[in-house]
């Protein structure tokens, strides 16, 4: 679940400061914990929303991204291969560095499985900007995976 | 053309979970530092040892379910019959390692006990998975495509773990709905 607050927020210090704080109400709230679902389940959720707490807080108006960067001709697919050279640690580092809302859509997604009616609920933003912001995170996620694969 | 970037996230969805050290200790001493006087003081050793446990319980759970023994036969509980690995064997290990996961996820849902019309359009999907993961069987027989027949079978499997974990969530939300407003702390 740190790493599912990582991935939302983006860098590890804040994610250990969520991390804490959510283990903090996990500590004084375990009393309404009945049982009858998964602790584990119970205590992600906490973390999760959480994270999505900070990232509220913390809104800032969207960055301009990458000018080569055009929504109407966005595919969500690779054109070819290029996936030489990805491991795990890339694709991380790779994921912080992409901006707060693609990359907390992105892992409320893919990492999660939250619907993207669900992440539009819990993001208060639609189901179509959320499928946008997707599409938007993994083609900066491939830019930046070929910036870190071609620096080795 | 399949997104290779989705499905390389999707196979390596475990070891996600363990690509940056958490420093425990440090943690604990900061939690440990919020949590109240009186329960640190009264309680110290009890608590700290249950909060220690749900700490650890909760960074080893996804790296146990990864580390699973994969030699391990499928849980007798498991109602999935069907089986690759009866028509493949060499993939009864991966087989494993996923009938596993699926089996936890379900005994932590209680999935046995669900009402069945309850979340139809979820319980519509499961149905689905298993009608094409059967097919998908059937053709892992028929033709030597192996190697892609087998990633499909994968891409199941994880779709099959996202559903429940979409039914766990519901449950979670409908007993949080359910609470009194002062009671939800979430």
């Amino acid at each position: 679940m740190y790493h599912a607050v990582i991935r939302m927020v983006g860098d590890s210090a804040t994610a250990q400061d969520i991390v804490q704080e959510g283990f903090v109400k996990v500590f004084k709230h375990l009393h309404r914990f009945r049982g009858d679902s998964g602790i584990y389940s119970w205590m992600k959720r906490i973390m999760i929303n959480e994270a999505i707490s900070h990232i509220r807080k913390n809104k800032t108006k969207p960055k301009i991204v990458e000018a080569d960067y055009h929504l109407e001709g966005l595919t969500d697919e690779a054109d070819h291969d290029d996936s030489a050279g990805w491991d795990v640690s890339k694709v991380h580092d790779a994921i912080k560095l992409l901006p707060t809302r693609c990359r907390t859509v992105f892992s409320l997604f893919l990492f999660e499985g939250y619907s993207h009616k669900e992440i539009a609920v819990e993001l208060t933003i639609s189901e179509s900007t959320s499928k946008t912001q997707y599409m938007r995170a993994k083609k900066l996620l491939r830019n930046h995976l070929r910036a870190i694969c071609y620096e080795g | 053309m399949r997104d290779n970037l989705e499905d390389f996230i999707t196979k390596n969805k475990h070891n996600f979970e363990r690509v940056e050290p958490l420093p425990i200790d440090a943690m604990w001493h900061r939690i440990e530092g919020q949590l109240e006087p009186r329960v640190r003081s009264m309680r110290k050793p009890i608590w700290k040892k249950l909060a220690a446990a749900v700490i650890s319980l909760a960074i080893m759970i996804p790296l146990g379910l990864e580390m699973a023994s994969p030699m391990e036969e499928p849980m007798d509980n498991d109602p999935i019959t069907l089986s690759v690995a009866e028509v493949y064997p060499p993939w009864q290990p991966e087989e494993n390692k996923y009938m596993h996961l699926i089996a936890e996820k379900k005994k932590e849902i209680g999935f046995d006990t669900l009402a069945s019309n309850a979340h139809p359009d979820l319980s519509e999907q499961l149905r689905h998975i298993d009608k094409d993961f059967a097919q998908s069987i059937e053709d892992l027989q028929r033709y030597g495509e192996k190697e892609a027949i087998l990633k499909v079978l994968v891409r199941y499997h994880e779709r099959q773990l996202n559903i429940l974990e979409k039914l766990a969530r519901e449950a979670e939300k409908e007993k949080h709905n359910a609470k009194p407003y002062e009671e939800r702390i979430y």
